[in-house]
């Protein structure tokens, strides 16, 4: 047995977002297969199907010849497949070698009784394939995110001493928060094990792929668009491919964006946030819609968030309006006339069981009552109505509970929410048009030039390059918590995609 | 969504700490809170009452806390998973009406001796066993559940209760507190043993490993796959099965049966596991650390005696160490988005 | 959307359609146990028995009401049986200094305590039933303390009590009493932010915090709100009794929270209200009534009790909105 893992037509839907279409790879044994994509290509869906998380809708996948079927990790670890993830998969609370064999048989525990001395010494050993010494006494809790993985690795190639065939490794952006010298120890483990895995690495850094891969495929929209060898391939030609067919067919309505005042409604100055982004400055003028490219975890989001006081702020200033502010959290920013749209609707957008009418008057609708004291329905209901109207919600009552109606509409009412505002100066929104179609995603498009007309200065964060081309005024690209370019599209240099992917990638 | 979770890695993320390490070649160095404390109440008790490290003082410390200390292993079982199990009074009460019915007694004729104490201890399991189902099969909170069944034990208790108070008579139960060894009850030994073989089950077996990684991260675990409704099960029928001992143990100490026999131990059971180290949040403690606790509790409480505080006070004053207790040791997770119930 | 469904809307007063349906099921449930005790024992549908049915309910309610609030909201407060008792042992202790005022006082300072309770579990991130169930510990300890564990007949200048003890017209003033705060209650909760954002917390406390929902000032709210119902409970009791006893509330934990779930208001929170809670204690009072006409001995009331909320809250928890169950 190699170890050759063939797919053939995978298909997977959610909901009525097509994330993979007729997937056919063949991902060779003993070689470095790299994965690259953008948001929403389908490789994070592609890992989890390899990786028993989720099953296909359709389509096979076949290992040796035989058809085989993952329904969960610990099936798919039974055929010798492990997924490294790029977060947190370990027990934290239990140690080193506990979590190296929790999810397979061992001697060392067989009969259901801990053997601590076989155990540790087994996960020594587990260890050293990949050298690596580590105390296998620790609580993973305590190690850090380095060594984490190193631990994540050891717990997917003990994978191979239950199956004999060679493992098939996984490896979900395993590089965002290492060092260039943990990456350079990771990348000389890989090179140990190629021969002797099978390795599938997924990564938004394109250098990387490159640099590690044998071949590489590039996904887009769902897709397998190409496929090259890792030693001859254009760089150019990839951009391209990942770009897709996301390019900007309309053209950009004529919007005049607000002449820049003199102080920015919105300033950063190097902000940090832990891990998530580090200096970050940039400037939001009054009626401007700035879009921020990234690919997750790029920091784009956690900047909105920081700025909305979900987030800590390490070092660094926001300043509103001139004024420098602290937003410690969501109430705070919102008396200062800050909104934001999350990315996650269902957990943080919506109060799923509640009325339209409830949940668009959440945030705001005690402005429209009697000295912001005492609710009046008839004042502010109304007027949640008319930009419900205006949003284009297609419901049957505003009585109806929100999650009856389809996520556009979901969305539409919670921006709806924000819009009830009597004085918003900021609006942030994070991944907007996620799970919209296309009509959903005009109506608000067109809502939010509206606004941004009016005087209300937006930062968007976007699912795809072409949203950004088409709705934003300038656009700041950040990769790895970082920002790494600027473009102004109101001086009418409209950059090409594939610049805007370079800067992310 | 997913930025969500990896935000939560990310943030977790650390060097590994001078205490981590500590922590990896020491374990016993968990117990070091417990202890300290301990020590630190026993001397200033004793500085300030004078009389608190006489042998017959510390004796009946030691017993007063052998029947908490149970108990405090028994939760932990069940705290460590990130569930808890209210019913412990309930359980405690309707096992001490079946022992004390059932073997010989001065209310009526049975004298089933051995089946009796067998019987009682079943009954506990079944509690055990009735939690379980509803919590890991129904999906109900255990919170909920546990809260139904504590009144429902009480009930129990209630309807078994005869027109007037059986005496219990068999040697078999009463020597349980009678007979002393170094003139330290059996129930003494009994919990010492209790605590010990509950903190190998959670060091050295699946099951207790299982326990902590459920009380860890059990959506990690749901996610891959693992099968862990046994494990619930097995630690809710085992912390109904020492809630039963219990009241069996207790019922030798009174030498009756009793169906308040319980009442009150809930609240010292859950402050003993809190202040031993065993969170609410589950993944940490044990049942040493649990029994610990119960230890630093019934210290607490002698050493309020000796200086004089009524019994309602020492009351109030439990309730508020446990307060104390889960804040200070909460105080590090407090999040800006965080949602406690 | 043509205009006149716009104008028909905009004009629509009434509150949200799934309320009333919710409060339906077990209202029917409380008219098919009245109908069933009417045919067991025809006196029991008397006007006089009626009347003392709800005498005997309205602390039940009142303690029902209380604990529905934290339970909406997604959490629990399981002290509300202490400060019942708690109450009718101050009545008697505080009555030397506040004279004719003594009860009043009594509820205030219940509040006051409720609101500490609230604060300290949303400020200090506690979970909600230690922290109660902690209280719960101080406040029966208290209540024994002051008492010296013994009943002491209250005081006959109080003034609220007394007026509680009489009648109105048939009624009893404990039942005109319950009304009264229905009504307030009813009221803020419609018109304050304070019902709203009850319903926010407990559908999606998440989503809650992110629409700018002060999280700290509700919940020390609604704990103020809940300490305040059972003291008045805590009144309405010993107005029945004429004793103040320590040991008043014993039961009523339990009877509480079956109330609340048997009135429609689900544990995992979001959905009920006052009108759920009133049906809910309106049957756990008739339950406790039919299980005298059944013949069930009153030791296995809580037998009965605990084994229905049980069955309640396995039907109403919404198990979806749960993830992980603990």
């Amino acid at each position: 047995m190699t170890g050759s893992l063939v797919l053939k037509g995978v298909r997977k839907t959610y909901g009525n977002v097509v994330a993979l279409e007729g997937i056919d790879l063949e991902i060779p044994a003993g070689q470095v297969l790299g994965l690259i994509g953008q948001n929403g290509s389908g490789k994070s869906t592609l890992l989890k199907i390899l990786a028993g998380l989720t099953v296909p809708d359709e389509g096979q996948i076949v290992l040796d010849g035989q058809q085989v079927v993952l329904a969960s990790a610990a099936a798919a670890s039974r055929y010798g497949i492990g997924m490294v993830h790029q977060e947190q998969s370990l027990i934290p609370n239990l140690t080193v070698a506990e979590n190296i064999f929790l999810d397979k048989p061992h001697p060392a525990k067989r009969t259901g009784i801990y053997r601590w001395a076989a155990l540790n010494k087994a996960a020594q050993e587990q260890l050293h394939k990949i050298s690596v010494e580590l105390p296998t006494r620790a609580l993973v809790e305590d190690l850090r995110f380095a060594e984490r993985q190193q631990v994540e690795l050891a717990k997917v190639l003990a994978i191979e001493e239950l199956v004999d065939r060679p493992p098939i490794i996984l490896f979900d952006e395993p590089t965002s928060v290492l060092t260039p010298e943990e990456i350079k120890l990771l990348f000389k483990q890989i090179n140990r094990l190629r021969g002797n895995a099978t390795i599938v690495f997924v990564s938004h850094r394109l250098e990387e792929v490159l640099e590690i891969s044998d071949r590489i495929v590039v996904m887009t929209d769902g897709r397998k668009v190409a496929e090259r060898d890792a030693g001859s391939v254009d760089r150019n030609e990839l951009y391209e491919l990942m770009v897709g067919r996301q390019r900007v067919t309309e053209l950009r309505s004529d919007r005049q964006p607000a002449a820049p005042a003199f102080t920015p409604v919105l300033k950063l100055e190097k902000v940090s946030s832990g891990q998530h982004f580090r200096n970050v400055d940039f400037e939001l003028r009054r009626g401007e819609i700035l879009g921020v490219a990234g690919v997750l975890g790029s920091g784009a989001e956690e900047v909105c968030r920081a700025v909305f006081g979900a987030e800590r702020i390490d070092a660094g200033k926001i300043m509103l309006d001139g004024k420098a502010v602290a937003p410690r959290n969501p109430r705070t920013a919102v008396r200062q006339g800050i909104g934001y749209l999350p990315a996650d609707r269902r957990a943080e957008g919506m109060l799923p069981s509640r009325s339209l009418f409830e949940n668009a008057v959440l945030t705001f609708g005690l402005d429209y009552g009697w000295r912001s004291l005492v609710l009046r329905r008839g004042k502010e209901r109304p007027v949640a109505l008319e930009w419900m109207k205006r949003l284009k919600v297609k419901m049957h009552t505003p009585f109806a509970p929100i999650s009856s109606l389809s996520g556009g509409n979901q969305q539409k009412t919670v921006l709806a929410k924000w819009l009830m505002a009597k004085r918003l100066k900021v609006l942030l929104l994070d991944h907007p048009s996620r799970g919209l179609d296309p009509g959903a995603r005009d109506d608000l498009f067109a809502v939010i030039r509206q606004q941004a007309s009016n005087g209300l200065s937006i930062v968007f964060v976007g699912d795809t390059i072409s949203e950004l081309l088409e709705l934003s005024d300038r656009i700041v690209v950040m990769r790895d918590g970082e920002i790494t370019a600027h473009f102004d599209l109101a001086a009418g240099a409209m950059p090409k995609e594939e610049e805007v992917v370079a800067a992310m990638v | 969504m997913e930025a969500a979770t990896s935000m939560n890695a990310k943030t977790d993320a650390r060097s590994p700490t001078f205490l981590g390490d500590i922590k990896s070649k020491l374990p016993w160095t968990q117990f070091a809170g417990p202890v300290v404390a301990l020590i630190v109440l026993s001397v200033g008790f004793q500085l300030v009452s004078g009389s608190f490290f006489t042998i017959d003082n510390l004796k009946s410390v030691i017993e007063a806390a052998a029947v908490p200390a149970i108990l405090a292993a028994a939760i932990s079982f069940v705290v460590i998973m990130g569930s808890i199990d209210l019913s412990l009074e309930g359980t405690m009460a309707t096992t001490s009406m079946i022992v004390a019915l059932l073997v010989a007694n001065g209310v009526n004729g049975n004298d089933y001796g051995v089946v009796g104490l067998l019987a009682a201890l079943a009954a506990g399991l079944a509690f055990g066993l009735f939690n379980a189902v509803l919590n890991a099969v129904l999906q109900m909170p255990s919170l909920i559940v546990t809260l139904g069944t504590w009144f429902v034990g009480l009930g129990i208790a209630a309807v078994l209760f005869p027109e007037r108070v059986p005496q219990i008579n068999d040697p078999l139960i009463l020597d349980l507190a009678r007979l002393r060894i170094f003139d330290l009850s059996l129930i003494v030994y009994l919990a010492l043993g209790v605590i010990v073989v509950s903190q190998l089950v959670l060091n050295f077996t699946t099951l207790g490993r299982m326990i902590y990684a459920i009380g860890g991260d059990e959506g990690l675990l749901v996610a891959s796959g693992l099968r862990i409704r046994w494990v619930k099960i097995a630690a809710f029928s085992i912390c109904g099965l020492l809630a039963g001992m219990c009241g069996v143990l207790l019922s030798a100490q009174l030498s009756t049966g009793n169906a308040n026999i319980g009442n009150g131990l809930l609240f010292p059971a859950i402050s003993a596991a809190v202040l031993g180290g065993t969170v609410l949040t589950g993944g940490r403690g044990g049942a040493v650390q649990s029994a610990l606790g119960a230890l630093i509790l019934e210290v607490l409480n002698n050493g309020l005696i000796q200086i004089g505080a009524g019994p309602y006070t020492r009351y109030i004053i439990s309730g508020a160490v446990i307060v104390i207790a889960v804040a200070a040791g909460g105080w590090h997770r407090r999040r800006k988005l965080r949602v406690v119930k | 959307m043509g205009n006149a469904l716009d104008s028909t809307l905009i004009a629509a007063i009434g509150r949200s359609r799934s309320g009333m349906v919710r409060g339906l099921g077990p209202l029917a449930v409380l008219l098919a146990l009245v109908a069933i005790s009417a045919v067991i024992a025809p006196g029991v549908i008397e006007a006089d028995s009626l009347v003392s049915f709800l005498s005997d309910a309205a602390p039940i309610i009142a303690l029902v009401i209380g604990g529905t609030l934290p339970i909406l909201a997604g959490s629990i407060d399981l002290s509300v049986a202490g400060v019942a008792s708690l109450t009718g042992v101050l009545v008697v202790t505080l009555n030397p200094i506040f004279g004719p005022w003594t009860s009043i006082v009594v509820v205030l300072i219940a509040m006051a305590f409720g609101a500490t309770q609230g604060l300290l579990h949303s400020w200090l991130q506690l979970p909600s039933f230690i922290v109660t169930l902690g209280t719960l510990s101080m406040l029966s300890g208290l209540a024994l303390l002051l008492s010296n564990a013994t009943a002491e007949p209250i005081p006959d200048d109080d003034f609220f009590v007394t007026y509680l003890s009489g009648s109105t017209a048939e009624i009893p003033n404990t039942v005109i009493a319950l009304i009264v705060i229905i009504a307030v209650l009813g009221l803020l909760l419609r018109y304050l932010r304070l019902g709203r954002d009850i319903y926010a917390l407990g559908t999606g406390e998440r989503a809650a915090i992110m629409s700018a929902v002060n999280v700290v000032a509700v919940r020390t709210t609604i704990f103020a709100i809940t300490a305040g119902c059972a003291s008045v409970a805590g009144l309405f009791l010993i107005s029945i009794t004429a004793f103040s006893s320590p040991t008043l509330a014993g039961n009523l934990l339990l009877l509480s929270i079956v109330g609340v779930v048997l009135g429609g208001t689900a544990i995992s929170g979001g959905v009920g209200g006052l009108f759920p809670a009133v049906v809910g204690g309106l049957i756990t009072s008739w339950l406790r009534i039919m299980t005298v006409i059944i013949g069930v001995q009153p030791t296995a009331q809580n037998i009965v009790f605990g084994l229905t909320a049980l069955v309640a809250v396995a039907l109403t928890t919404d198990r979806s909105k749960l993830g992980i169950i603990k």
